[in-house]
């Protein structure tokens, strides 16, 4: 069945940080709360983890004119449209869904951690204990059933909403429209396009852990488009070269006793 | 084994070669069932990807040591050049390309074959550096890994592609040339062919050991 | 506010009024109200002050902080029902006071370091969270700071902490009407650990 391009958008202007997307996630997806201690923050677990796919990001920020925000900013895999780690998951663990996500078929992860340093947003994470990768796939399962995701579902402000992706593109420009100042809509215009859209309160560059200009990294252009081809062509070169080798020039024979000294073949 | 053939490898020798030679293969045939999802199914025969990743992880180990044996065996012998007569072998191909009326006399080995153990000493070192990286990922900054994942394809490039060189060379494109590596015993024509100098040197320091004769002094390999 | 629950000017029937007025906290940082003669609402009932419980601390140089307490989004009242929740617990797991970063300054706290937060009737340990949210006041020309805690944790689960109840800290005082408390305002001492 054809499925519409989906997109995730996620306002950071209408946030409340009330973190129901991050517990709502782990429910969904059954994934344990673990042990944590406060570290003076309200951002906790710290950081993204196998069983945390999803993660309000808090940062207190004071502007060039002295003026004082509380950002909040829903962390999570972006699903890109190029995705770096669907280029160098060796097992199509990680894979294109027709909506046009990044899904994870957790089975078929063999654990090697490639995608964890390929991503330019620092998504995945790994477990030591299954010894496999996890982050969000933005509820492949619930999407399939044509129900909203977890988080999308518990967003009691509105900041999270889903839909087809020009709908969506479309619903971000008007509301930065609408808002103006710094506001900005974060993910259309790289990795050929996220299939989560940001409508961010401030520049991206003032967002910890958020790169300004994401991009598949060039060493796994090198790798992957490069390098990956050219084995196989460097080795079947080799092979013809050989053939051809055996069947114009020859092998290289001892000579015969007693016609020592004569050279060549 | 026939009387009159030179012994041309000893068993330590041999031992080593094949260490690296097999891990070697089964290296490059795990890391090709990850490389191209098309070969996903070489997993299958060892129960699945993921034990073909520990299988390849810890042949990589092996194979660390094997090369270290095998570097600290030929280094000598191999890793050296000796002017000028091996550049004027270059200069011929060896004779293997072209014909060639006179190729310069060689030794043990030949310039080809040096290169060809420099080529795998180096880029198999890069190997299991680049490797040991890979396996603890996590424990490196991202831009490190990201580099050592293109050494570790750029290692494989050439290791895969010499191998087929080597193959053919060691075997129908050079006959005579496995047994060197299979028994360790050779015939006096393939020597004199194929490396006239070290039969000649054999034969002036005494270190020739000929089957079916009394060793003439005692032997030559220091290891 | 009245039986309705609408607000008005004039609001007879109440235990004080029938017109508003601004009285003091019990505890506050000031001895004197600067709007009336009388400090604090003369209504409300106060226990009995020779007890440990129910002394106060008004205007004193050893507890110079205004604290108010609240609650996280994570946690139902003294979360003593969903700090059992892993995934709550995992979100806010240990008690907190929020310290404004000029008073961290002035004191020497850095984000994250276990703080001893004491009132008059009791004191609670508990991590320092350094924070540009709280600002100073500025009282009857002082500056005059605020830290806040939440009041989520204490005793129960989980039994690894040594999390106090901030109650600990707080006044037994309420309005005049309910006995709604007065947990808003009152005077603490921040001191390293």
């Amino acid at each position: 069945m054809k499925r519409p391009e989906l997109v995730k958008l996620i306002d950071t202007t209408l946030c409340s940080a009330c973190r129901g997307c991050q517990v709502a996630c782990k429910q969904w997806n059954e994934m344990p709360g673990l042990r944590t201690k406060q570290i003076g923050s309200y951002q906790n677990p710290p950081d993204l983890q196998w069983n945390t796919w999803t993660l309000i990001r808090f940062q207190e920020y004071v502007n060039d004119k002295g003026a004082f925000k509380w950002l909040f900013r829903k962390d999570g895999c972006m699903h890109c449209t190029d995705a770096a780690c669907v280029k160098v998951c060796p097992s199509g663990a990680l894979h294109h869904t027709e909506f046009g996500t990044v899904g994870l078929n957790s089975s078929r992860c063999i654990g090697c951690k490639e995608c964890v340093s390929a991503c330019p947003f620092d998504i995945p994470r790994y477990s030591q204990e299954t010894d496999k990768i996890y982050k969000c796939d933005l509820c492949y399962d619930r999407l399939r059933n044509d129900a909203l995701p977890a988080c999308v579902k518990t967003c009691g402000t509105g900041a999270l909403t889903i839909g087809g992706k020009d709908a969506m593109i479309k619903k971000a420009y008007a509301r930065v429209k609408e808002l103006g100042g710094d506001t900005n809509v974060y993910g259309d215009k790289f990795v050929g396009g996220t299939h989560v859209l940001y409508v961010l309160d401030e520049k991206a560059k003032v967002y910890d852990n958020l790169p300004r200009d994401p991009s598949v990294p060039f060493s796994i252009i090198v790798w992957k488009d490069m390098l990956k081809p050219l084995a196989l062509l460097a080795a079947g070169g080799v092979l013809a070269g050989s053939f051809l080798h055996y069947i114009l020039h020859g092998p290289k024979l001892p000579d015969e006793p007693g016609k020592e000294e004569k050279g060549g073949e | 084994m026939r009387k009159g053939l030179i012994q041309a490898t000893d068993g330590f020798e041999r031992i080593v070669h094949w260490s690296l030679a097999l891990s070697c293969i089964a290296l490059c045939v795990t890391g090709l069932g990850m490389m191209y999802q098309s070969l996903n199914f070489i997993g299958d025969m060892m129960g699945g990807l993921k034990s073909l990743k520990y299988v390849h992880n810890f042949t990589g180990l092996f194979f660390g040591v094997a090369l270290y044996f095998t570097i600290r065996m030929w280094w000598k012998e191999a890793g050296i050049f000796s002017m000028p007569e091996d550049l004027e072998w270059i200069r011929c191909a060896g004779g293997y390309l072209w014909h060639v009326d006179k190729v310069p006399e060689t030794g043990k080995y030949n310039p080809g074959q040096k290169m060809f153990f420099l080529a795998v000493a180096g880029f198999g070192a890069i190997m299991f550096l680049t490797g040991l990286v890979m396996w603890f990922p996590l424990s490196f900054p991202p831009m490190i890994v990201r580099l050592m994942y293109v050494l570790h394809a750029l290692g494989f490039v050439v290791i895969f592609a010499f191998f087929f060189v080597h193959l053919y060379l060691g075997t129908i494109g050079s006959p005579g040339s496995l047994d060197a590596m299979l028994t360790g015993w050779v015939s006096r024509a393939w020597l004199k062919k194929q490396h006239p100098k070290w039969l000649k040197e054999m034969e002036e320091h005494g270190t020739l050991v000929v089957y079916g004769e009394e060793k003439t002094a005692a032997k030559g390999h220091g290891h | 506010m009245q039986k309705d629950g609408m607000g008005a000017l004039f609001g007879p029937g109440m235990a004080e009024g029938p017109f508003p007025e601004h009285y003091e906290p019990l505890e506050g940082p000031l001895a004197k109200n600067p709007m009336s003669g009388q400090l604090i609402n003369p209504a409300i009932h106060i226990f009995d002050k020779h007890s440990d419980v129910d002394k106060i601390a008004r205007a004193s140089e050893k507890f110079p902080y205004v604290c108010t307490t609240y609650s996280c989004t994570e946690h139902w009242c003294s979360g003593a029902l969903t700090r059992w929740q892993a995934w709550l617990l995992e979100a806010m797991p240990e008690a907190y006071v929020e310290i404004g970063d000029l008073l961290a300054r002035d004191l020497g706290i850095r984000n994250g370091v276990r703080v001893k937060v004491s009132s008059i009737r009791g004191s609670v340990q508990c991590v320092a969270m350094v924070t540009k949210r709280f600002k100073p006041f500025l009282i009857e020309g002082k500056t005059i700071h605020q830290v806040g805690l939440p009041f989520n944790y204490g005793w129960l689960f989980p039994k690894d902490t040594k999390d106090d109840s901030t109650n600990l800290l707080s006044p037994s005082v309420g309005d005049a009407n309910t006995f709604c408390p007065e947990y808003k305002a009152f005077m603490v001492n921040v001191t390293k650990l």
